[in-house]
């Protein structure tokens, strides 16, 4: 009891002394919008059965690469709070959002859905900001495997990532974005689909991806 | 057909008599990651066990006035594919925008050559790429550069004729006429010789 009032305890200070120099700053916090590209691998090591009844449990397929052939590329927009500490760092709380029909590219993935937040650290020198950040990503697709017992169905699953990116201002208020990040799935994927088992095979596959982005100060428009 | 031989022969002439100024040459270390897909017209074959590695680059960089500065930038990196070693040479030329006197942005196009590699005894797979960069003057002579690269090559475009490696233990599936397509990044800190 003791130790866990210790703990709770140090949280506290600790998220009190991470968030006072936000407030005690005179710099008021920047907000904003973006759109952006991403290319990635987009690997999906999981394997997909269904049950049948009676000990019949058949594989369906095995999903490593999504899009054999073709660079997965995804659009989406995004919006961070900026808070600035001094004229060098800087710390940000951003959300990812991509919403993208597959269904022209791809025979298996009809839609991939995706949401992130992420926590960033950053260093300004001159106009270039360097931005390490760490972040937690909610994937969804929706899946056409073309078989005669099923029907197009979706799975989600939650991902880490690690990122590393360098930021432009072109002016105060427009900045250029670009970035790598790795991110590994270590949440086991889950189908909507109750008849359907999602295996996650295990794998050290990393996905990587690159992204670049082009955003907005909405504080501009005071 | 654009060659690399040809690109480097109409690109460095250019560069050279573009300006007056004497052209500063640098040297760049990093990590970089090329990201895999090849294919021909039966097979495709995704590599997406690659991960960063260094690379090493050498950067000749002519100021054209006090906005624009070209870059003739060429670059070595090794990646591997379980047995397989890939080496890779790429050389691009970039417009940089520079938007003060440390930090500027360019774009430009870089030619992705595989030097050698296991999967053939001869050809060479190679394709054009865009890129995106910023380059940021840390101090005097210090710079980073962060680079984002995407192939430009068209889907059905092929490379040369490759040949079937003789070694047992190769990816057998990959035969000829080969097309690259990926995307890149390149994150590294660079020494100007003659700043």
């Amino acid at each position: 009891m003791d130790d866990s009032m210790d703990r709770k305890q140090y949280i506290l200070i600790l998220i009190f002394s991470l968030i006072t120099p936000a407030f005690a700053t005179p710099v008021a916090p920047a907000i904003w919008v973006g759109i952006g590209n991403t290319l990635d691998t987009n690997i999906l090591p999981i394997q997909i059965t269904k049950d049948f009844g009676a000990l019949h449990i058949e594989q369906l397929s095995n999903l490593y690469d999504l899009n054999p052939g073709v660079q997965n590329q995804n659009q989406y927009w995004s919006i961070e709070v900026e808070q600035a500490f001094n004229q060098h760092v800087a710390a940000s709380i951003k959300g990812n959002f991509s919403n993208n029909d597959k269904s022209i590219h791809r025979p298996i993935v009809t839609q991939e859905d995706s949401n992130a937040i992420e926590l960033i650290t950053k260093y300004k020198i001159n106009e270039v900001s360097y931005e390490l950040s760490v972040g937690l990503k909610k994937q969804q697709y929706t899946l056409d495997l073309s078989g005669p017992y099923i029907k197009p169905f979706s799975i989600a699953g939650y991902t880490p990532s690690l990122g590393l990116s360098t930021a432009i201002n072109l002016s105060h208020d427009i900045k250029i974005l670009i970035g790598m990040n790795a991110s590994y799935p270590m949440y086991i994927y889950r189908s909507i689909d109750n008849n359907l088992g999602i295996h996650q095979i295990p794998d050290d596959l990393i996905n990587y991806s690159t992204s670049v982005e082009l955003s907005y100060n909405l504080n501009a428009l005071n | 057909m654009l060659t690399i031989r040809s690109f480097i022969l109409a690109i460095i002439p250019s560069t050279v008599l573009a300006a007056s100024t004497t052209p500063t040459i640098g040297v760049r270390t990093g990590i970089d990651l090329t990201a895999l897909t090849l294919s021909n017209d039966s097979e495709v074959v995704t590599f997406n066990n690659f991960f960063p590695m260094a690379d090493f680059s050498v950067d000749v960089k002519k100021a054209i006035n006090d906005n624009y500065t070209y870059t003739l930038s060429a670059t070595y990196n090794v990646n591997y594919l379980n047995t397989n070693v890939f080496h890779y040479g790429s050389a691009g030329f970039y417009a940089d925008y520079n938007l003060s006197a440390f930090s500027s942005i360019g774009a430009g196009v870089n030619i992705l050559h595989f030097l050698s590699h296991k999967l053939a005894t001869s050809g060479n797979i190679h394709t054009l790429r865009g890129s995106i960069a910023i380059t940021n003057y840390v101090a005097d002579s210090i710079y980073t550069r962060f680079e984002v690269l995407k192939s430009l090559t068209p889907k059905g475009y092929r490379s040369d004729e490759q040949i079937r490696s003789n070694n047992k233990n190769d990816v057998s599936s990959i035969i000829n006429h080969l097309s690259y397509h990926g995307y890149g990044v390149n994150f590294s800190v660079g020494y100007d010789l003659n700043p």
